[in-house]
């Protein structure tokens, strides 16, 4: 199974993407950078993102 | 009296990149590798003197003055699946890693600044020492070191040296000594031979129709040297303004490609039409240990520059320059170097 990397675009959109040669340079050209999991704020619209007594 | 031989001399640098030019790799993020040249990565020390200020009179210098310092290396060694990571990854300086243990995958391609990227290369420390302690010889650490350039020469012969890199750096000046580096055990490197070499140019597979001889890549930043000097970039002892300035940056200049090669020529080589129908393609090497250590560098997109007929060892070769250019979609260059070594320029 291809391994996934989270990419991060130059306006901040974050994508998950395959870690292949193919997928990855052609991103990387454009000024999209890897990030680290910790690195990524979880999104509030998602059931599993953090604490929802703190979004009340 | 005991004489110092070059044999002892131990290198290590950082694995891992420094978190912006002036603060040194710390013991931990370093790694020993061993290298084939004697040569040391000496500061230099520049100055000069108040021989044309008028109001002396006379012509001679009465002072000298520290003026700056210069740092600059090169690393020759045989080509593994660690220093071809780390090459790839310092030396064109954008890096995505994937994979786990023992299998870790750098992804490497230049910097774009018109995408975005910054300037500056990824920075490292390197440590030279000579029976470091109570006796020592040498031993000190240049901080804020980045790739200037690399070149990978594969050669026909079973030997080692026919599968080799070359990793010119400089450094912004700045160093300590003695480094207080305790170097971590030697790394064990896995060999990229270069009878493991997978060669595809332009279409054609010059391995699989056993006609390659030889070839060389390379890579060149053209760093900025005199640009890393700037109102307020710095003094070897910080405070200390008669101590020489040190660079506060290094970028890079116009960078440039190269990959040229020399092939058996015979009845149907295409190397000639090529050349004269400016044909375009990419071009791909790949050298492996196994599956888990492993470089392969792709140029997007080459023509052949020149292409010269000639001989070697009695048998008709073709010479042929190729000129690297820029793909819209895939850039000019891309690495994929494949080790099993965590956290290579993270």
């Amino acid at each position: 199974m291809t391994e996934i990397v989270l990419m991060r675009s130059p306006e901040g959109e974050v994508q998950e993407v395959e870690a292949t040669l193919a997928k990855i340079v052609p991103l990387m050209i454009r000024g999209w950078r890897q990030v680290m999991e910790e690195e990524v704020t979880p999104d509030v619209r998602h059931a599993d993102a953090g604490n929802p007594d703190l979004l009340r | 009296m005991s004489v110092t031989r070059m044999q002892e001399i131990q290198i290590c640098f950082g694995k891992q990149k420094q978190a912006d030019i002036a603060a040194p790799n710390t013991g931990v993020q370093m790694w020993q590798l061993r290298k084939l040249n004697a040569a040391l990565a000496n500061p230099k020390l520049n100055t000069e003197n108040d021989a044309e200020e008028f109001g002396k009179g006379h012509e001679f210098p009465t002072q000298s003055f520290q003026t700056s310092w210069d740092v600059n290396g090169t690393l020759e060694k045989y080509l593994s699946a660690e220093i071809g990571a780390w090459a790839m990854a310092f030396g064109l300086g954008k890096v995505v890693k994937s994979g786990t243990t023992p299998n870790f995958t750098y992804t490497c391609t230049p910097l774009f600044p018109a995408s975005g990227d910054a300037a500056e290369l990824p920075y490292f420390s390197f440590v030279e020492q000579i029976r470091p302690g109570a006796g020592v010889v040498v031993d000190r650490m240049a901080v804020g070191c980045v790739v200037e350039g690399w070149t990978i020469s594969i050669g026909s012969g079973p030997g080692r040296a026919n599968s080799k890199i070359t990793v010119e750096f400089v450094g912004s000046g700045k160093y300590v000594e003695p480094s207080g580096i305790t170097t971590p055990a030697a790394t064990v490197e896995k060999l990229l031979p270069s009878a493991s070499l997978a060669l595809s140019i332009n279409g054609v597979n010059y391995v699989s129709n056993k006609n390659i001889v030889s070839l060389e890549t390379s890579w060149k930043n053209n760093v900025r040297l005199d640009g890393g000097f700037f109102p307020g970039s710095g003094f070897q002892t910080p405070g200390d303004g008669a101590s020489g300035a040190i660079r506060g940056r290094l970028e890079f200049g116009n960078r440039q490609g190269t990959l040229r090669f020399v092939a058996r020529f015979e009845n149907g080589s295409t190397e000639l039409t090529k050349l004269r129908q400016q044909s375009t393609g990419t071009a791909v090497l790949a050298l492996t240990y196994d599956t888990n250590n492993s470089l392969e560098i792709t140029w997007h997109k080459v023509s052949f520059a020149s292409a010269e007929v000639g001989e070697t060892d009695g048998i008709v070769t073709v010479s042929v320059d190729c000129l690297p250019m820029w793909d819209e979609t895939n850039g000019i260059v891309s690495a994929v170097a494949k080790c099993g070594m965590d956290g290579i320029c993270q």
